[in-house]
């Protein structure tokens, strides 16, 4: 069943949009600068979602769709596609990240020390004026902070359970892939996946279905560089920097490939500063590749290779749900035709059956 | 300075400024522009830790050029839609490799390097400031 093409309706259709004009028209007036770095939660997590780094971009999306997120990330989604693809960048890495936050909930001390950054985690969430507090700064360093992962020391120390390396990245935009689901197009879906729908599922993982209780060995947020190759010199070159967020989560203990017992960690990596997303991301991970220790049945749903790949794309699910609002007139009609031919052959039939008693 | 520290650095600087290099450097040069400004976009692998393998978390808009200063070619990608930015980087690409303005070009890129560099302090120090070692209770 599908929804049918229709015909007609072009003036309602300019009266209605020109109506949504109206209604948004005030969102125009707000300046991208300020949008930007005002709102620099919801542009990171257009981009992030949208799976396109671009904060201009973002701004224009946010105002076109008048603050609806996913409406935003839409847009961006649509523009990547009419863009040509130059090619790869070099490989980012984690432990490059120059550090605006990086914490650890499974080490107390760690090299380089915890480092809250800009966060409102410890603020109390009532809506009351803020007490304008002078803080004094000066005396601390000014240097930048590019520390390994909390994890790294272990994982040196081989005591973090490896996953089979993988010859060459998938790429799922170019094509998708059937099961078994290679790693790197499983991290790729989650990667660009709608922030509610991983939280979503990893908060089942929490409640009953899962690993239960992970902890955050390390969680991440700053820049790291993009580079690309100078195509008259042949050198890298930046192209600049982007902001993004990484979390490497610890679950319990499992066998390796080779039967050594190694602690299991799953991987979150986004665009921007959302670090719900990255910390649900490496939860899912974490229940994916390591099911042994998993309690609340057979089937749960963040130990799902197939539900997760084809659930979590904001953009999809926007997409299949709302198309239901386009006709489907004649799906409808026929399902109420085949129900009101069923209801009067029950009907004769029950009279049928009626006659025959008498 | 080498010719591939333009690309990033010509971006820490005021359009204005580079718009002014750009015209003084087409006023007595023969600048082509091969390939105008262009919206690309870069695939971004990110290193796995747990597989040590890469996968692709997604795509970072770029602008890209290509110009010809007499007879030197000039390239940039810069971050974003950055139409004008990207055109005046790729032609003082093209002016630096060919020893046009070198001069003025570094000056301008340095003094855009060394004031990026003080804010960058700055935001260290905040970033510094909230270190922490929590008590256990």
């Amino acid at each position: 069943m599908a929804y049918y093409a229709i015909k007609g309706g072009e003036e309602a259709i300019k009266n209605s949009l020109d109506f949504y004009g109206d209604i948004t028209k005030e969102s125009e007036k707000l300046d991208d600068k300020d949008l930007i770095e005002g709102l620099t939660y919801s542009i990171d997590r257009v981009i992030s979602e949208g799976s396109l780094y671009t904060k201009k971009l973002a701004a224009q999306a946010i105002k076109r769709s008048a603050g609806d997120l996913l409406n935003a990330s839409f847009f961006l989604r649509a523009h990547r596609s009419s863009c040509q693809r130059i090619g790869i960048a070099k490989t980012v890495d984690i432990n490059d990240m120059r550090l605006t936050r990086r914490i650890s909930s499974a080490f107390k001390d760690i090299e380089g020390g915890q480092l809250l950054g800009p966060s409102n985690d410890y603020e109390i969430k009532l809506l009351v004026d803020l007490e304008n507090i002078e803080t004094n700064i000066e005396e601390y360093s000014t240097k930048d902070n590019i520390i390994k992962s909390a994890m790294s020391p272990l994982r040196e120390d081989n005591l973090i359970k490896i996953l089979p390396k993988e010859d060459k990245p998938w790429d799922i935009t170019r094509s998708y892939p059937t099961e078994p689901y290679p790693r790197s197009a499983v991290l790729q879906v989650m990667a660009r996946a709608e922030t509610g729908s991983l939280l979503c599922v990893g908060y089942t993982t929490m409640r009953g279905y899962g690993d239960i209780h992970p902890t955050i060995g390390d969680l991440r947020i700053g820049e790291l560089d993009i580079e690309f190759t100078h195509p008259f010199t042949k050198n890298e070159v930046k192209v600049g920097s982007i902001e993004a967020t990484a979390v490497e989560c610890v679950g319990t203990f499992n066998q390796d490939e080779d039967g050594d017992t190694k602690l299991t960690t799953g991987f979150g990596f986004c665009f921007g500063k959302n670090e719900t997303k990255a910390i649900s991301m490496s939860m899912i991970d974490l229940s994916l590749y390591n099911t042994h220790y998993s309690v609340g049945g057979e089937h749960i749903i963040a130990a799902d290779f197939d539900m997760i790949m084809h659930h979590l794309d904001g953009i999809e699910s926007f997409g299949m749900t709302n198309h239901f609002k386009l006709p489907h007139y004649v799906t409808f009609q026929t399902d109420y035709q085949i129900f009101k031919s069923a209801q009067k052959y029950t009907d004769d039939k029950k009279e049928e059956e009626k006659g025959l008693a008498k | 300075m080498k010719r591939e520290d333009i690309n990033n650095l010509a971006q820490l600087v005021q359009l204005e400024k580079l718009e002014k290099l750009y015209k003084e450097i087409d006023k007595d040069n023969k600048v082509q522009v091969l390939t105008p400004p262009t919206e690309q976009t870069l695939l971004v692998p990110v290193r796995d830790p747990i597989s040590n393998s890469d996968f692709y978390a997604g795509e970072v808009l770029v602008t890209s050029t290509i110009v010809q200063v007499n007879d030197t070619k000039g390239w940039s990608m810069v971050m974003d839609t950055n139409e004008s930015l990207s055109l005046y980087t790729a032609v003082i690409d093209a002016a630096f490799e060919a020893d046009i303005f070198k001069e003025k070009i570094v000056t301008i890129l340095e003094e855009a390097k060394s004031q990026d560099s003080l804010n960058k302090e700055k935001i260290n120090q905040k970033v510094n400031a909230t270190r922490v070692s929590f008590d256990l209770m």
